[in-house]
């Protein structure tokens, strides 16, 4: 009888001094998760080029996927040309940075097809945050994409003030569209700098330039895509300039070239990569 | 009708001692146990309070008082790795060297060639299209030789010990005294064709799965086999439903085709975000979800409420497999460590508790459902470690509101109220046994 007893007290002392801290921890958890502002997810909006597809950067997440120290989810969203967003793909739980592909039905070339995909992107970002509730966000910019993510950040990512933009990068943007010369200002470009003061200035960007040659990836122009210093410099907190040249640097393998691959791991995810590539280029 | 219950409870009491295959299971599964049972409690060493996620790390801060955390961290990691992430190798050779033990001289060399066949049948598919830039991928699908693999590992390790039986050389009439010591000339002769052959075979099948199935070695790209459930209006149907299939398929050594935590991942980020505004997860927009009918309140201890379970077996059973099997089980289940070959061990020595193993959790989704329905208590939104002792999980998701303990501690009882009457019955079934043998002598 007395051990009984015995065994039924320690029981209930265990689980005093289990529930007791376990209830502290838990509270100090939930004031932290509520105290730190920014929320735990923020996602990286990717917006492919041209005539591409939601599965664009299927490769380059794939690539990321091996390298990465940590699994993300993806998501991909398809707007339509009525403004009708279709969705594929699920952001898991606990992954705090999914990738989440914004590609668009009209997916055409040109100043005008530009402006309007801005439009679509800011309602497809519009539901993103009604859906997930993330208040900050990375962006990701293949080709075109740069410019209409650039568009979006200029002239409709303050219709959602609760939302900050951490990073942003570009890669092989052209934002003089096909421009060679240097002096020579397309009215895409005349738009982008027009608005440029709308730019958050908490913003930090990079723009990753591909060459083949001196002068071009074979699809759009370094001179080009140097015009992004004209609408960044000086209207956000820092801007910098990569320029990647080697295997694999024609325009459309921009994506899934190793060493951008290890540029967005380092400045957009902040991960520690292993540095795999050096030991078998030793070898 | 009463009599007639009994005999088909009985039947179902027996069905190991008549099945062949199961039999061999049991007896693979009994040479296995210590080891499952070493690994259990290295897990729980390792996930539990090594972890930088850990439930008692993370309430009592050992990270920070406890010298050398990190190295016993790592030294824990390493040990569960090796033991709990690899343990289906040994239960294929154990399976198929327990299969052809009447042809007894072939038996290493089975259980050999089933491990080296389940290695064949786990290869990484995804692999083999990347020549180069593939850094750092495994050659095996290293997940599927932990637990989760224990379904393939049995299957491989029966047919390997079938072909063995089937197409070993029989050479009964030269096997005599003179030849006890097994000449590297006969050993070859007679184990070369059914070694072959089992090679052959899933050599051929690893292949041909290669061929249909493109399995990535992470599931980076959403997969088709994490299920969501958008209808809420049969979000109970759906949940009962979903957790019988997953006990289901977790009694054949499945595990994780119903991924619980994320199959409604976007709700539980929108119920997180909510809570975090509002203070309290009360109203939250998603009340009905797998996550806050089953994940806090239906797993209590890991799949089929399984902390009940071990607990009736400690309290009332008298079978000393049994009590053996509960009372070494006890203290990690409460922190949610529990494997689905130290589950399928109980079960496989007494079948009658397959039944509440598969009903008891859909009973505890039904509570929960009613409590959160009549608002009794809020849904649980904040994240807690996997660790979290499965009766605390739901009280700490809520945010401390003691009507989720009570709800947990509700369907921890009602559990042990169900498991009861079958440990019973077996003890009295195998006392009928015993007295039956005693008869006959």
């Amino acid at each position: 009888m007395k051990t009984k007893w015995f065994f039924g007290g320690l029981a209930i002392l265990v689980l005093l001094a289990i529930c007791i801290p376990a209830y502290n921890w838990n509270h100090s958890n939930i004031a932290r998760l509520r105290n730190s502002g920014k929320t735990q997810m923020a996602p990286i909006i990717m917006v492919p080029g041209s005539s591409a597809t939601k599965n664009r950067f299927d490769s380059l997440i794939t690539e990321l996927g091996h390298e990465a120290p940590q699994d993300h989810s993806v998501l991909k969203l398809v707007v339509k040309k009525d403004g009708r967003i279709t969705t594929t793909g699920t952001i898991r739980r606990n992954d705090n940075q999914p990738f989440i592909v914004v590609s668009f039905e009209n997916n055409k070339d040109g100043k005008v097809n530009i402006d309007k995909q801005a439009v679509w992107l800011s309602a497809a970002f519009k539901q993103l945050v009604q859906t997930y509730h993330f208040n900050h966000f990375s962006a990701l910019g293949h080709s075109n994409g740069g410019l209409i993510l650039t568009l979006f950040l200029e002239k409709y990512l303050k219709k959602t003030p609760s939302v900050r933009v951490d990073k942003l990068m570009t890669i092989a943007s052209p934002y003089n569209m096909e421009e060679k010369s240097t002096t020579y200002k397309t009215s895409m470009f005349k738009e982008l700098y027009a608005y440029r003061a709308g730019l958050p200035a908490s913003l930090v960007m990079y723009s990753i330039a591909g060459t083949e040659n001196y002068n071009s990836d074979g699809t759009v122009p370094y001179n080009s895509v140097n015009f992004a210093k004209y609408i960044f410099q000086d209207e956000i907190k820092n801007f910098t300039e990569i320029t990647v040249t080697g295997a694999n640097t024609a325009h459309s393998d921009l994506p899934q070239n190793r060493q951008i691959v290890s540029l967005i791991g380092q400045y957009i995810l902040r991960e520690s990569f292993p540095r795999k590539q050096d030991k078998t280029q030793g070898e | 009708m009463n009599r007639r219950r009994t005999n088909f409870l009985f039947k179902i009491d027996n069905i190991v001692a008549r099945q062949h295959c199961l039999l061999i299971i049991r007896e693979a599964v009994t040479v296995l146990f210590p080891f499952v049972l070493v690994g259990l409690y290295v897990e729980l060493l390792s996930d539990a309070i090594f972890h930088k996620h850990g439930f008692l790390n993370n309430i009592y801060h050992i990270s920070q008082w406890f010298p050398g955390f990190r190295i016993f961290s790592r030294y824990f990691t390493i040990l569960d790795l090796s033991i709990n992430g690899v343990i289906s190798i040994a239960l294929t050779f154990l399976v198929a060297k327990i299969t052809v033990r009447k042809s007894s001289d072939n038996q290493l060399a089975a259980g050999l060639t089933a491990a080296f066949s389940f290695m064949m049948v786990n290869f990484n598919r995804s692999i083999l299209g990347h020549t180069q830039h593939y850094y750092g991928a495994s050659r095996f699908l290293e997940g599927n030789l932990g637990y989760s693999g224990a379904f393939i590992a049995i299957i491989v390790g029966l047919t390997t010990g079938w072909i063995f039986n089937r197409f070993a050389a029989m050479n009964k009439h030269r096997r005599g005294l003179i030849e006890q010591r097994a000449t590297l000339t006969i050993q070859t002769q007679k184990s070369i064709m059914p070694i072959l052959i089992t090679f052959v075979f899933f050599g051929l099948l690893s292949c041909i799965v290669s061929l249909l199935v493109k399995i990535g070695a992470n599931g980076l790209l959403s997969s088709p086999l994490q299920f969501s459930f958008t209808g809420y209006s049969w979000i109970l149907g759906s949940a009962i439903l979903s957790i019988i299939i997953n006990n289901c398929l977790w009694l054949l050594g499945l595990i994780g085709y119903f991924d619980f935590n994320n199959a409604s991942s976007s709700s539980m980020v929108q119920n997180l975000e909510y809570a975090i505004q509002h203070g309290s997860s009360w109203g939250a927009p998603n009340q009905m979800s797998i996550h806050t009918l089953v994940d806090s309140f239906a797993n209590i201890g890991g799949p089929g409420m399984a902390l009940s379970l071990l607990i009736v077996i400690v309290w009332r059973s008298r079978n000393k497999d049994l009590l053996t099997i509960g009372k070494t089980g006890l203290f990690p289940s409460i922190f949610n460590i529990n494997q689905s070959l130290f589950m399928g061990t109980a079960l496989l020595y007494n079948p009658l508790l397959i039944i509440p193993f598969l009903c008891t959790p859909a009973v505890s989704v039904l509570i929960t459902w009613i409590a959160l329905k009549l608002n009794f208590m809020p849904p649980s939104v904040y994240p807690v470690s996997e660790t979290t002792p499965g009766f605390l999980a739901g009280w700490l998701g809520t945010g401390g509101t003691w009507q989720a303990f009570l709800i947990s501690i509700l369907n921890l009882m009602v559990a042990i109220v169900l498991y009861l009457p079958f440990v019973l019955l077996h003890d009295h079934f195998e006392g009928v046994r015993k007295e039956g043998a005693d008869d006959e002598n």
